[in-house]
């Protein structure tokens, strides 16, 4: 029978006769490694909680134009006036969006008669009342949705955004 | 609700990452992307000197940057046996596609094979056989032994009329000259087989005969005449959504006007202005409204003709123009024979166009103005005339075509700048095989003859008859009922004995039944039926060659591994062709055997010269060393030979002391 050279195999053998490799390994091992430290850094991005809006600055579906997480990612809450399930505040029908359209960067502008934000560059359209999702265009994901909290006085804070923003590689620079 | 990655960021390119050409493999447009790889355990950073854009990666980039990619763009593969990383992203420098993507290319990475990433799993990964009631992975020697036994054995018995062909054509993906010529040497060239059919359709044939029998090869413009054009005439083509790029990088700054000043410099006083397009097809497409958003809807004129009337419709603007006098005689004299013959016998007028299309008349002769009436001064005026499925699987498309290419050769559209009487075409194109001569015409109508219960060895290599095929629902229940024969039969046979195993599948075929052998790179619904699957390489996994709509040739590198045991389609044929040699010698058919030698190729370079390189026009001139070097933009076919570059500074700086031999490059 053809002998079996495989590493799991030895181990494996190892194991079963009962040879302790670990106590040699120890003795054997004179020198120490020397150690260089690695950089620790998050899995995630740590987003700001900015406050980017109040209540009382919305009108219902009027787009209201900010930037998230910093001043140079244009963005924009809709107040749609209708509940939806991923809509913020007492109404539930508070959205926020980046405006940089995810296939090459244009800037998209609000359509008030479909709740929509359109891009002039390649015609890509995203629906505001569904997540952002591309109606019809080429960019590869749906549009960046903003993560709102509302607090007692009304004002809207963003704490996150559920997709990767145009034009950077870290949605926090 | 929509669809989220939750990725927040994404690892950057090194500065050292290995950059390799590609071409987008989905469509014909053949959009030019570039691959970075790098080692899976490190990324790049921010700083210019540490990522492979060389710009600060810490500030916004703007609108059409090249430092972006999308999550899409991104995975983790094997190059080499190792992890690596992976993002293609758009070739701002390649002319097709200036940098832009589509919901297809810039999906690739996203659609490549990743065991880390969980993507593409559905991928064939081993050879498969029908094995005791059901497919079992095995060796490629094994899978390929009974391949070759039971393709030898119904020659034997039944010639190679027996064996049964259903072979992809093209290029990208599933294609490519290097698997055409594989494919196209065992079975045109080792053998000689008539009941063959191709990619889509039931039949060796092409899906625009007219146009290659009135001698218009279907590919005979560049994507740069949309630009040109004084009118676009668009008949059943959405080329927005299924040429996106073709349509977004060229016909839209025509459209819109920008491309006028290319215009001026081309035409020199010839009045030049703005595009206007005609667009014949029953439905408002995007493509329609786009065209209204960038030129205007005055300069749109949308034609929503009844379905399966264009050949009238065609034959009235003929006849319309040679009665205005708005026809190009000289070029007609030059280039035609018979033209007042072919004039008197599609004789429509306006009024009958009108009530069988829809249409009204007054829009069909505004269109026939936009397409020739001479422009200020009498100089002709350049129509481009782009089709696709819609003419194309429309009722009589034999006659539809050729009215279409009689409309442009009467307007003098053909090989002029502007012009052109074009397929948009669905995938890239790369065909070279051994002469089909013998295939005939019309060639066999293959997969009736299957449902008929011809043929005993069915080869399959990227084609699905369950999905494509025209009265599917009766193929499929012949075809299941004579595969079930042979795979019942092969049940009865202990699976080490070949010998048995391979009398037990020949006495199924003998009664009706039939052995089949499915070459794919994922499950298919006619693999459901086969008795061996075999897995290929695809794009990228394989170095790759194919043109594109304007015959732009390209080699896409491989930059990583194709998922385990999987091979480029061209080694599969050769190595079927190797085995096929040895069986028959086995057995004492020498001639036969010696039928299948030349096949000794290890690799798809191997393939490419021996087919393309030796065999097809200006092929003498074109290497894989050559391919790289023009990177994403290639050359457009044919090749006429060889031009010393000009050199950029840059380049000289790099020379060595002596020029290499240009020959040698």
């Amino acid at each position: 029978m053809k002998r079996c050279d495989r590493l799991v195999d030895v181990g494996r053998r190892q194991f079963l006769t009962g040879v302790s490799a670990a106590t040699a390994g120890i003795t054997a091992s004179t020198m120490l490694p020397s150690e260089s430290r690695g950089t620790p850094s998050s899995a995630l991005v740590r987003y700001p909680a900015n406050r980017l809006a109040n209540l009382s600055d919305l009108k219902v579906n009027a787009p209201f134009y900010v930037s998230y997480p910093d001043a140079n990612a244009p963005g924009v809450l809709i107040k749609l006036g209708v509940r939806v399930p991923t809509g913020a505040g007492p109404e539930y029908d508070i959205v926020g969006f980046s405006t940089t359209c995810p296939h090459k960067g244009f800037p998209l502008s609000y359509r008030s008669a479909d709740k929509t934000l359109d891009c002039p560059g390649h015609y890509s359209r995203f629906d505001c009342e569904k997540g952002g999702q591309q109606i019809w265009g080429q960019s590869t994901q749906n549009l960046p949705q903003y993560a709102l909290r509302v607090d007692d006085k009304g004002d809207i804070y963003a704490e996150g955004v559920d997709e990767l923003l145009y034009g950077r590689l870290s949605n926090v620079l | 609700m929509a669809y989220k990655r939750q990725i927040g960021r994404l690892p950057i390119i090194p500065a050292n990452a290995k950059e390799h050409n590609v071409v987008c493999h989905y469509c014909i447009v053949g959009c030019g992307y570039k691959a970075y790889t790098w080692d899976a355990r490190y990324e790049g950073g921010t700083a210019p000197d540490e990522n492979k854009f060389g710009v600060d990666l810490s500030t916004q980039q703007g609108a059409d940057t090249e430092a972006w990619y999308a999550p899409a763009m991104y995975n983790l593969v094997k190059q080499n046996g190792h992890d690596v990383h992976v993002v293609i992203k758009p070739d701002k420098n390649c002319v097709v596609n200036s940098g832009l993507g589509s919901v297809r290319g810039a999906r690739m990475a996203e659609m490549s094979y990743s065991r880390a990433r969980n993507t593409q799993l559905r991928r064939l990964t081993d050879p498969m056989v029908w094995r005791y009631g059901q497919m079992q992975p095995t060796s490629w020697d094994d899978a390929l032994d009974l391949v070759a036994r039971v393709t030898a054995a119904v020659i034997a018995e039944q010639g190679e009329d027996g064996v049964f062909v259903s072979a992809f054509d093209h290029g990208g993906a599933g294609g490519g000259y290097e698997n055409t010529w594989g494919t196209g040497k065992l079975y045109f060239g080792a053998m000689k087989v008539k009941n063959i059919r191709i990619h889509n359709r039931p039949a060796y044939n092409s899906e625009v005969h007219a146009t290659r029998d009135m001698g218009v090869g279907e590919l005979n413009n560049c994507y740069e005449d949309a630009e040109l054009a004084d009118t676009i005439v668009a008949v059943g083509t959405n080329a927005l959504e299924t040429q996106t790029n073709y349509f977004l990088n060229h016909w839209v700054p025509n459209l819109r006007g920008t491309s006028i000043n290319k215009k001026k410099a081309e035409f020199g006083n010839e009045p030049v202005d703005r595009c206007r397009i005609v667009i014949v097809d029953p439905r408002r497409t995007v493509t329609t409204n786009a065209c209204e958003v960038e030129a205007g809807k005055e300069n749109v004129l949308h034609l929503a003709l009844n379905s399966g009337t264009d050949l009238i419709l065609l034959n009235a603007w003929l006849t319309y123009v040679a009665d205005k006098g708005w026809i190009d005689k000289a070029f007609i004299a030059a280039s035609t024979r018979d033209f007042d013959s072919a004039l008197a016998a599609n004789k429509v007028s306006i009024d009958e166009a009108s009530r069988v299309t829809g249409i009204p008349s007054g829009d069909i002769i505004k269109a026939a103005e936009w397409i020739a009436q001479p422009k200020h001064g009498g100089a002709r005026r350049r129509a481009m005339f782009a089709y696709e499925k819609g003419l194309i699987w429309g009722n009589d498309n034999y006659r539809t075509n050729g009215a279409l290419v009689n409309l442009a050769l009467a307007t003098g559209n053909i090989g002029r700048p502007g012009g052109g009487c074009v397929r948009m075409g669905g995938h890239q194109e790369g065909y070279s095989r051994p002469s089909d001569a013998h295939v005939g015409r019309p060639a066999a109508y293959v997969d009736k003859l299957l449902i008929e219960g011809k043929g005993g060895v069915h080869h399959i290599w990227g084609c699905d008859h369950y999905k494509t095929t025209l009265n599917a629902l009766q193929f499929k229940q012949a075809y299941k009922k004579r595969t079930d024969m042979v795979k019942d039969a092969m049940s009865t046979a202990t699976y080490g004995d070949r010998s048995a195993m391979v009398n037990a599948i020949m006495d199924a075929i003998r009664k009706g039944g039939l052995f089949a052998v499915d070459v794919d790179i994922v499950p298919t619904k006619i693999g459901e039926a086969c008795h061996v699957l075999l897995p290929a390489a695809t794009s990228g996994e394989m170095n790759l060659t194919s043109m594109n709509g304007e015959r732009r040739m390209r080699l896409t590198e491989r930059y990583m591994d194709p998922p385990g045991q999987a091979m480029p389609d061209c080694l599969i044929a050769a190595r079927i062709a190797n085995h096929m040699e040895r069986v028959l010698r086995e057995t004492g058919k020498e001639q036969l055997a010696d039928n299948f030698r030349g096949f000794g190729w290890k690799t798809e370079e191997d393939a490419f010269m021996d087919g393309y390189h030796k065999h097809e026009k200006g092929g003498e001139f074109v290497t894989y060393a050559r391919l790289r070097a023009m990177g994403t933009n290639g050359f457009q076919e044919p090749a006429v030979g060889i031009e010393r570059l000009l050199l950029s500074k840059l380049d000289l700086e790099h020379l060595p002391q002596r020029l290499p031999d240009q020959n040698a490059s």
